[in-house]
């Protein structure tokens, strides 16, 4: 019941509660999109990595919140792409944008042949079967040398001819990924979106009201591949080289890691996470090698102790700071304790984002 | 001839180290119902501490109680220390196993260096036997014949000793066995220390066959999910009858068609979980 709650009210407050968020979300985009010319190249970069990547940890994200599981193997997916596009430019010599569209058609081929082998599983043995696909696409990658150059990885591939410098990319990842969180946003809010939720937080009702589980799960799994091979393509137009390391099993790890610290009950909490996760990189790697073992600490402190990630943190904080001071709270009622930013999806305010297993 | 009798050998003993690295993980799984997916980077640390054991006094047998009994009681404390906090919420777990074996392999990457290491097999099990047409390392014999004592032990330590009655009751209902009075707790311990002490001894026995580097805990990790995953989890036979599928398979692709390896072992896995999710021997969940 709590979870149609705030899908009524966003229906029924008033709308100049929805001017203002539409304003923000404008407001932001212009910002991010003038950011460039007052930045510095390094941070151009930085941005712009964080885009994609983020798109990959949102991608992930409707799994993982709407039908409650987690992958391990999504940055296979994202490889993948990156490893057609590459061999498309290189090898085939096509045009990227060519070749981007031949990945997007391979990655959700990919994807739903992976789909159709988890749609039965769940919980633990899904985390199983997607770490095992992640690491036959790794193996495929290290071990077919005559496609994919093994170990060595495959370079020099150009992003498209109208992209000339650095700004150029970043305007055009930023055009790509924020329609595609669009897509994702009204993924979410869609009745696509209710029916995947369902599927993740009670199969047995969904059963009984006539709805197939192994379906909306088939097709929430080929929706997050494509989304990854969409962070894909771009990964590979940034970096210009793909190699196995980037299906690895441990960069799926980092891409939940995203996804959890950030949030997963948050629409955008997985880009928060993936932009600390990036900005934290850049600091620690010229100070250390041991970047895995803080990502390790990192994930122990967030699962151990933040349960809803850095947005439930804030937001938990943000609640009561207005429940004290009622005045910074504005025009919102005190009790409606909303912890939402703007973009919270409606029903996503479930507070834990992996489901609860009965004991035994 | 020789080609195919010494694949057959080589995916037998491989069959059979196979079992004996999946053995600590699929007993986690079966009793705990934890996913330790920090499995790989145990059997990392028992790998590095039975190799500098080994080097420093050359005692086999110090090293089998040094990798296995430090992994064993660390496995305990991380056990109580972590996971008790997130005990009932599965995918909590897993994400905190992947945590601790990212913090692990690390500080093995820092402690140990990235070069890596081999470990000779001891003095009485070096050299090779001769089966007519091809000669055959003696100590994959002995992997063998250890994997049959182990399996056979856990076996009937499992069905047979009242401890292993404990075992399968707190995996039908912990709760009615904590109510008749029995320390759950304390079994709890003992699951964890036998299966990091497997995990730990696995390091020592297979790094004497793949010897020691960074990034061995992910291969090892993987090959214990296909087996288990393979087998059914926390299914001891289920364990076993994997091992031979993965340890045959293995030996033959890597003859035949090496470029397809990772196929070749994927491949039957991810197809029969299409069919059986809940593996060859795993019970109707």
């Amino acid at each position: 019941m709590t979870t149609l709650m705030p899908q009524l009210t966003s229906r029924w407050t008033d709308q100049t509660n929805q001017n203002r968020r539409f304003l923000a979300v404008v407001i932001t985009l212009v910002i991010v999109a003038v950011a460039p010319m007052f930045l510095q190249q390094f941070h151009v970069g930085l941005l712009t990595r964080i885009f994609f990547m983020g798109l990959l940890a949102m991608s992930l994200n409707v799994l993982v919140s709407l039908t409650r599981v987690l992958s391990l193997g999504h940055a296979g997916l994202f490889g993948v792409a990156a490893y057609v596009v590459a061999i498309g430019v290189t090898r085939w010599e096509l045009p990227f944008l060519t070749a981007a569209a031949v990945a997007l058609v391979v990655t959700g081929l990919v994807s739903m042949l992976f789909a159709v082998m988890i749609v039965r599983a769940q919980g633990v043995t899904f985390v199983m079967i997607t770490v095992a696909q992640g690491m036959l696409l790794w193996g495929a990658a290290e071990r077919w040398v005559s496609v994919t150059n093994g170990n060595n990885g495959i370079r020099g591939v150009r992003p498209p001819e109208f992209i000339q410098t650095a700004n150029d990319f970043y305007w055009a990842a930023f055009a790509v990924v924020a329609v595609s969180v669009f897509a994702l946003w009204r993924l979410h809010t869609s009745f696509l979106g209710t029916r995947l939720r369902g599927t993740g937080d009670s199969p047995t009702r969904m059963t009984s009201l006539g709805y197939s589980n192994a379906w909306h799960r088939f097709i929430a799994f080929t929706i997050a591949g494509l989304f990854a091979g969409v962070a894909g393509i771009l990964y590979v137009g940034y970096f210009g080289f793909v190699s196995p390391t980037t299906l690895h099993v441990g960069n799926s790890v980092q891409v939940a890691l995203a996804v959890i610290l950030g949030g997963s009950a948050l629409f955008l909490g997985p880009l928060l996470g993936t932009a600390v996760l990036l900005t934290a990189r850049t600091w620690v790697v010229p100070v250390t090698d041991r970047w895995n073992l803080i990502v390790g600490a990192l994930m122990i402190v967030t699962v151990l102790f933040l349960p809803n990630g850095l947005a439930g943190a804030f937001a938990s904080a943000w609640a009561k700071l207005t429940r004290r001071i009622p005045r910074l709270a504005g025009r919102r009622s005190p009790d409606q304790n909303a912890p939402s930013a703007p973009a919270e999806p409606p029903g996503s305010s479930q507070p834990s984002g992996t489901p609860e297993r009965p004991q035994h | 001839m020789s080609i195919l009798l010494s694949s057959v050998l080589n995916g037998l003993s491989f069959a059979a180290l196979l079992f004996l690295i999946a053995g600590g993980f699929t007993l986690l799984y079966g009793i705990m119902r934890l996913l330790n997916l920090a499995h790989g980077a145990l059997y990392l640390w028992g790998a590095y501490l039975a190799a500098a054991v080994i080097s420093g006094t050359g005692n086999y047998l110090l090293a089998v109680l040094v990798a296995g009994g430090v992994v064993g009681i660390a496995t305990v404390i991380g056990g109580v220390g972590l996971f008790a906090r997130v005990q009932g919420n599965e995918l909590r777990e897993v994400l905190l196993t992947i945590a601790v074996s990212l913090v692990l392999a690390d500080a093995a990457l820092a402690v140990w260096g990235g070069h890596p290491v081999g470990v000779q097999a001891p003095e009485f099990l070096r050299g090779a036997a001769d089966f007519m047409p091809v000669a055959f390392p003696i100590y994959r014999l002995f992997l063998m014949g250890l994997a049959l004592a182990v399996g056979f032990g856990l076996w009937y330590l499992i069905e047979r000793t009242s401890v292993g009655a404990l075992l399968r009751a707190c995996v039908d209902n912990r709760a009615m066995l904590a109510s008749l009075g029995v320390n759950v707790r304390r079994l709890y311990w003992f699951v964890w220390m036998a299966g990091g002490f497997l995990a730990g001894v696995a390091g020592l026995l297979g790094s004497i066959v793949f010897g020691i580097a960074p990034g061995v805990d992910v291969q090892i990790l993987l090959l214990a999910l296909v087996v288990v995953v393979l087998g059914g989890l926390g299914s001891l036979s289920g364990a076993a009858l994997g091992s031979l599928v993965v340890g045959l398979s293995y030996s033959f692709a890597t003859v035949y068609a090496p470029e397809l390896l990772y196929f070749i072992i994927f491949g039957p896995m991810l197809i029969l979980l299409v069919i059986r999710p809940q593996g060859l021997r795993g019970a109707n969940a």
